[in-house]
């Protein structure tokens, strides 16, 4: 079986490159654009949800046009509008130099990702009883202090599983970013493979990066969404939990 | 300076099409405990609503303590005031609801001192005091520290009375307190309302539980189909109602 | 109910399967070239072209050896005219495939077309994976903004310099190497395809960009003058049409027919044609 294998497929090359470093400056790339980005998104994100739940109508129609337009185009469509045709139209030195491919990269899809977390986060709030709001406000709340205080805390923990969703998705989406010159996971992987013809074995490779971040995430919001359910009956069972309860630990 | 705690005036709320207060007018006194009763979609708890600004008038006015909640005089129309006053002259009304509400992600006693600290500003600790005295007054002393998912219903209806307490409101208002409780359940939480109504609080409770209408109440007021039909002291209104929808509802529950 | 959803059903199928089945026939670009009894050379042996097609990949996106005619989906340049008079000499039709040029070795290994054209280097490293007729002879071009504002007249003096490229081409190669002797690295940024690099160059992204010198030489003149080539070319390296290595067949023809337009003299006309008589093989 494994002479078969061996024939098309060279595993000292997959396991050489495996632990390469150009192969880990991709991933590092991937991981620190992914995560400001992020970052960015969810920040922004919850601002517009509620600027879109507001009863002002301008606030709430300027958040409805921000998500129309960073929705409704594709990311690398606005990587390339807003990082060439941005610079195409600026002929200043000074915004030139300041709008490397790095930032643009965090901040373009950072604005693109708060578009859906905008999505996210209304869905978050609505999710919350009126009577929530009807309570708060009997108590003297202001529309902010109850949003703060006692709507968003309970709609968090709604918003955990799309927004992990999102982390993921964004974390793939960034191979795109090559159309403006940055070398991230993938396309170290296709960098390396354009020298030395072994495509099979490093596609491999990124596959098994991008699968190690995947799961080390996807523990993380597990615990997260147990953390979060700590006002209810039902705790969650999750991998980890169970590893430590197996572990002879106690954990709920 | 009136002896009327809540003053309502030819009050009258639509929503869409269906109106739901077609004119109620009555006063409340300082200290007075008065009972709304009706059948559902009388307007008894829009009423209760529209006290606190929890639901906007279409027409007519309402005064608490002399002033509006929600609206102000401008150039001899009536406007919405803003939110920051809005908020200000809610803070001096408690409402309990019929689904208590409470906040879920906080324990009772957190349940209790949060709008102390954030609207009053009041500091942590002083909160914490007087929240530990209005849970014990309750009854709940030995579970300030619970989240409400781990208490019954009469527990956390009561934390609920608690919470509105701490604000130290001159009103308070009671929309169906008991409806959503276990039988049972029911005593403890008309125990606390009692003692509320000894010490002098202006309570308005839209209830069904007669019981307490007689033993506590000042006055009970009768709405149907958005008016007030009827108001008399219990025992008046209760055996000899003078008007015959009054006559027709009280002997489908008595 | 569920007969009409029945009908409507088979009528949907009916039409899907259709649909799939016309996209199927009359697939990719254009039918360059001529069919029928060019020259003398015999393709009986060849099974690449017992369909009387020769399948060309290409990455069309490479002026002026390969790209779409503006605003149309046909393709021109000079390696469809080469490719067209080599097909016309063999009696056969030609289809150009436009594939991304990463990749395009692996594409020709899978059997995606007979031949790979594309304006490729002929390297060690890719003869060890697939053979190659070499066809012409063309260097390497560095395009900076107008004015060469870093006076860059060299391989040299890109030391330092961020400069943009295309991958899977041989000037990344010739940068890395390059980088051996440089003091301080060139920042090497890498893109897609030309036209990316070309416009990171455009914006200030790059202080110079290298591709081959054709290439670079059309892309300073549609810039509307806001590029210039350095220069002359960098190591001319032959191009080369590339054929599996089991093609062996395939590759005599192929060899056979363009030494005979090169005899009859419609190679350097069609070289003329392009004012690319410079790069022709010597």
């Amino acid at each position: 079986m494994n002479e078969l294998l061996a024939i098309r497929f060279d595993f000292d090359t997959f396991w050489d490159f495996l632990f390469d470093p150009i192969i880990f400056k991709g991933l590092w790339e991937t991981l620190k654009i992914t995560t400001l980005a992020m970052i960015f998104g969810v920040l922004l994100g919850v601002v517009l949800a509620i600027m879109r739940v507001s009863k002002n109508p301008v606030a709430s129609s300027a958040a409805g046009l921000y998500v129309w337009f960073w929705r409704g185009t594709p990311v690398i469509l606005q990587l390339l509008l807003f990082f060439f045709g941005l610079k195409q139209l600026i002929d200043e030195d000074i915004f030139r130099d300041n709008w490397t491919r790095f930032r643009a990269a965090v901040i373009i899809f950072g604005l693109n990702e708060a578009a859906y977390m905008a999505e996210i986060g209304r869905a978050g709030i609505l999710s919350v009883e009126s009577g929530q709001m009807d309570a708060a406000k009997s108590l003297g709340m202001t529309n902010l202090q109850a949003m703060r205080r006692i709507i968003l805390p309970q709609a968090v923990r709604v918003m955990v599983p799309p927004t992990g969703n999102e982390f993921i998705a964004l974390l793939k989406n960034t191979s795109v970013l090559f159309a403006i010159g940055i070398v991230e996971l993938t396309n170290a992987a296709k960098l390396q493979a354009s020298r030395n013809f072994r495509f099979m074995e490093l596609y491999s490779v990124a596959a098994v990066w991008y699968l190690m971040v995947v799961t080390v995430f996807s523990i993380a919001q597990a615990e997260l969404e147990r953390k979060l359910a700590a006002g209810e009956r039902d705790q969650p069972e999750t991998l980890f939990s169970r590893v430590i309860k197996v572990m002879g630990g106690s954990r709920g | 300076m009136t002896e009327a705690m809540v003053r309502i005036e030819d009050a009258h709320k639509r929503f869409g099409k269906l109106e739901v207060l077609r004119g109620v007018t009555t006063n409340i006194a300082r200290g007075e405990v008065v009972v709304l009763l009706g059948a559902s979609g009388s307007g008894k708890t829009t009423l209760l609503r529209c006290i606190n600004h929890l639901e906007t008038l279409d027409g007519g006015r309402i005064y608490v303590d002399d002033e509006m909640v929600g609206y102000r005089e401008a150039k001899g129309k009536l406007v919405e005031d803003k939110h920051s006053a809005i908020a200000k002259k809610r803070a001096q009304i408690g409402m309990v609801f019929q689904r208590f509400n409470l906040f879920p992600h906080l324990t009772a006693i957190g349940n209790v001192i949060e709008a102390p600290i954030r609207v009053k500003k009041m500091a942590k600790s002083d909160a914490e005091e007087l929240a530990r005295q209005l849970l014990t007054k309750v009854g709940l002393a030995g579970k300030m520290d619970e989240h409400p998912n781990r208490l019954s219903g009469g527990q956390q209806q009561r934390v609920a009375i608690a919470r509105a307490l701490a604000m130290q409101p001159k009103l308070m208002l009671f929309d169906e307190p008991t409806s959503a409780l276990d039988p049972e359940l029911v005593g403890e939480v008309l125990d606390v309302m009692k003692e509320l109504a000894a010490e002098g609080m202006t309570m308005i409770v839209v209830t069904h539980e007669i019981g307490f209408a007689r033993e506590v109440a000042d006055r009970v007021v009768f709405m149907d189909e958005g008016v007030v039909v009827e108001e008399a002291p219990p025992l008046e209104l209760l055996e000899s109602p003078q008007h015959e929808r009054t006559k027709e509802f009280l002997s489908r529950i008595l | 109910m569920p007969r009409v959803f029945r009908t409507f059903l088979l009528l949907a199928l009916v039409a899907l399967t259709a649909a799939l089945v016309f996209s199927a026939c009359g697939d990719d670009d254009d039918d360059n070239g001529g069919n029928g009894g060019g020259g003398d050379i015999d393709i009986s042996g060849v099974p690449e072209l017992d369909d009387g097609v020769l399948t060309v990949g290409s990455e069309i996106a490479y002026a002026p050896f390969e790209f779409f005619e503006e605003g149309t989906e046909t393709p021109d340049g000079l390696d469809i005219d080469l490719a067209g008079a080599i097909a016309a000499e063999l009696g056969v039709s030609v289809e150009f495939t436009n594939t991304a040029f990463d990749g395009i070795i692996a594409a020709l290994d899978l059997e995606d077309f007979d031949v790979l054209m594309s304006a490729m280097t002929i390297t060690d490293e890719r003869s060890e994976v697939i053979d190659f007729v070499p066809y012409i002879t063309v260097g390497t071009g560095i395009v900076v903004p107008t004015g060469n504002p870093d006076g860059i007249a060299g391989l040299d003096d890109l030391c330092g310099k961020t400069v943009a490229v295309q991958i899977s081409t041989i000037q990344v190669t010739m940068l890395e190497t390059q980088n051996d002797s440089c003091e301080n690295d060139i920042n090497i940024v890498v893109f897609p395809d030309n036209p990316l690099a070309v416009e990171d160059l455009r914006t200030g992204g790059s202080d110079a960009n290298f591709s081959d010198y054709p290439v670079a030489f059309v892309d300073a003149e549609a810039s509307e003058g806001t590029l210039e080539v350095v220069n002359t070319q960098i190591d001319p390296e032959p191009y080369g049409i590339g054929v599996r290595k089991a093609s062996t067949e395939l590759n005599t023809v192929i060899a056979a027919a363009l030494d005979a337009i090169i005899a009859d003299g419609t190679y350097a006309s069609i070289l003329s044609d392009w004012d690319l008589s410079s790069i022709a093989l010597d």
